[in-house]
């Protein structure tokens, strides 16, 4: 897979792979991602990987645009397989009152009562994507398609540590308290971000995701023994 | 060898040149958000140009000194005072032990660098001092500073004799942001998905700082809401025009949540999501838009890939112009 080189800051360069978020594209992105940790171009700062795109910032004043495509180009043209299947993790969710608070507006928009949302995205089989966004945060596929949403227009501050939020295809386990512009249907009492030094993070890209749904008892008690 | 913390000011964190090559775990590069500004005051006081140093936002803090050391404060114009005397601004001073640093009020800008001779010596975490405070991580304990905070100042510290007090960076390498404020800005990737008038009057508009601005990013307010064309939206983007499949964002991309308010993400920025991006400001404005105060007038002006890099070969011959004046 041949990705369009676009240079979108004078210190960074998009590898885009397409436009549609597919097992194909990503796994292209992948690569390309383990071939620049392995072995950087000259000037390398930064590598990034996106679900459809790979961004590598530079130093301007080191390299250039054209020589940092070439160097893609060759990287390109020498790319390792795949890794394989990641491993499978078990994330508990609690759905309950304030932890779920878009969980009625999502029913409403998609047509359906919150029973059926717990239900759609229970049965939902994810995998990590990609890391972004802030630490610790790994966008998971795999949202079942009566669930897809677009984001909200604006983000909203303050969205807890732990919450468990979709918009389109995507969902994930927020590990700050940040702003977000998703749907907020529940909370986890596990924690995405460990702080171990060298596994600071629970999941590696490619691993696979299945929530299990738990009540507020358990929540606190699990959330207390964590 | 320490600073006492009287009065944190309103936001004082402990930052240097920030932490590239972990952006891909979500972890931003943070840093000073004027790191020309850091350099100079650094430089100043015989400090690398990178050390650790305090990056105060619109109020200064009020320190006690328990050693002699040689300050600098730049950035803002918020004059220092030692023990109540006014000190100049981009001017190296010495402070005494025993001696209080504190700051009048802020007359331009938003941020003051203050660097102390020999750096803060906060623990090195991920290869950086700089402060994450949204990951709590790094900096004085991952955070601003508090009243009662103790600062390490590093060993070896104290008024060195080879720089001498009064020294300062000559008048025309001060850089600040003009009146009203302009951002040179790449067009970028998705450029083409708002109309053409709808891309002529983002240039033309004068935009607002809006008061939603700080290390994670700039919002801009006051200009008329983008245009899109009209298009399908590609598998994984959702319906909203104004959104896209998940990408990674670089520093200094204008992302533009429903169209209406950009955002210029800055040091502490999130590293992807799914809005909008008309284009990146380019790195030499970057140290601009950290001096730039809410309901700051602001406009974008369009350059080419060429003008960008010539612009960060003059910011870099200003700091070598900084290097050679203190030398």
């Amino acid at each position: 897979m041949v990705p369009h080189l676009v240079p979108v800051a004078e210190r960074a360069v998009l590898a885009e792979f397409g436009e549609a978020a597919t097992e194909a594209v990503h796994q292209a992105v992948l690569a390309l991602d383990r071939a620049l940790r392995d072995r950087p171009v000259e000037g390398q700062l930064e590598v990034v990987p996106g679900m459809v795109n790979l961004l590598v910032v530079f130093d301007p004043l080191v390299t250039d645009h054209g020589a940092v495509a070439d160097a893609l180009r060759a990287r390109m043209s020498a790319l390792s397989g795949s890794r394989g299947a990641g491993r499978l993790h078990e994330i508990a969710v609690c759905y309950e009152g304030a932890f779920g608070r878009d969980l009625q507006a999502v029913a409403e928009r998609t047509g359906q009562d919150a029973e059926a949302v717990i239900a759609a995205h229970l049965a939902g089989e994810y995998r990590v994507y990609m890391y972004g966004f802030a630490p610790g945060y790994a966008y998971l596929s795999g949202v079942p398609e009566a669930l897809h949403l677009p984001r909200k227009p604006a983000p909203v501050r303050g969205v807890p540590a732990g919450s468990v939020i979709i918009a389109g295809a995507q969902c994930l386990v927020t590990t700050l308290t940040m702003p977000t512009g998703w749907w907020v249907i529940g909370r986890s009492p596990d924690r995405i971000l460990t702080g171990e030094g060298a596994r600071p993070f629970l999941f590696d890209v490619d691993d696979r995701v299945r929530f299990r749904r738990i009540g507020e008892a358990e929540f606190r008690s699990r959330e207390a023994g964590a | 060898m320490a600073i006492n913390v009287i009065k944190p000011g309103l936001s004082t964190t402990v930052q240097d040149l920030g932490r590239p090559g972990y952006y891909h775990i979500g972890i931003p590069t943070s840093g000073a958000m004027d790191m020309l500004s850091l350099a100079a005051a650094n430089l100043l006081v015989g400090n690398p140009a990178g050390a650790a140093a305090l990056e105060a936002v619109f109020m200064g803090p009020e320190l006690e000194f328990t050693a002699d050391a040689m300050v600098a404060v730049t950035g803002a114009d918020m004059p220092p005072k030692v023990d109540g005397q006014e000190q100049a601004g981009w001017t190296a001073f010495p402070v005494k032990k025993g001696q209080v640093l504190s700051f009048g009020f802020l007359k331009a800008g938003a941020r003051a660098y203050i660097a102390v001779s020999g750096g803060i010596d906060v623990p090195v975490v991920l290869g950086s001092r700089s402060t994450y405070t949204l990951g709590a991580l790094g900096g004085f304990e991952g955070r601003k500073l508090q009243a009662g905070d103790v600062l390490p100042m590093a060993a070896g510290s104290g008024a060195r004799s080879s720089v001498s007090a009064g020294r300062s960076v000559p008048e025309e390498l001060r850089r600040r942001p003009g009146a009203p404020a302009e951002l040179r800005m790449l067009p970028g990737l998705y450029w083409h998905r708002i109309t053409e008038a709808a891309g002529e009057r983002f240039f033309e508009d004068t935009w607002k700082v809006a008061p939603e601005a700080d290390r994670i990013g700039y919002r801009f307010k006051a200009g008329q809401p983008l245009e899109f064309v009209d298009r399908e939206q590609p598998f994984g983007a959702g319906s909203d025009p104004s959104n896209i499949v998940d990408a990674c964002y670089p520093y200094g991309s204008v992302q533009v949540p429903g169209g209406t308010e950009p955002i210029v993400l800055h040091r502490d920025a999130v590293s992807g999501g799914g809005y909008f991006m008309v284009g990146t400001v380019i790195s030499a404005d970057m140290d601009l838009i950290g001096q730039l105060q809410p309901h700051t007038p602001t406009r974008f002006v369009k350059v080419t890939m060429e003008e960008a890099l010539a612009a960060r070969r003059d910011r870099k011959a200003v700091l070598e112009g900084i290097a050679a004046a203190l030398a």
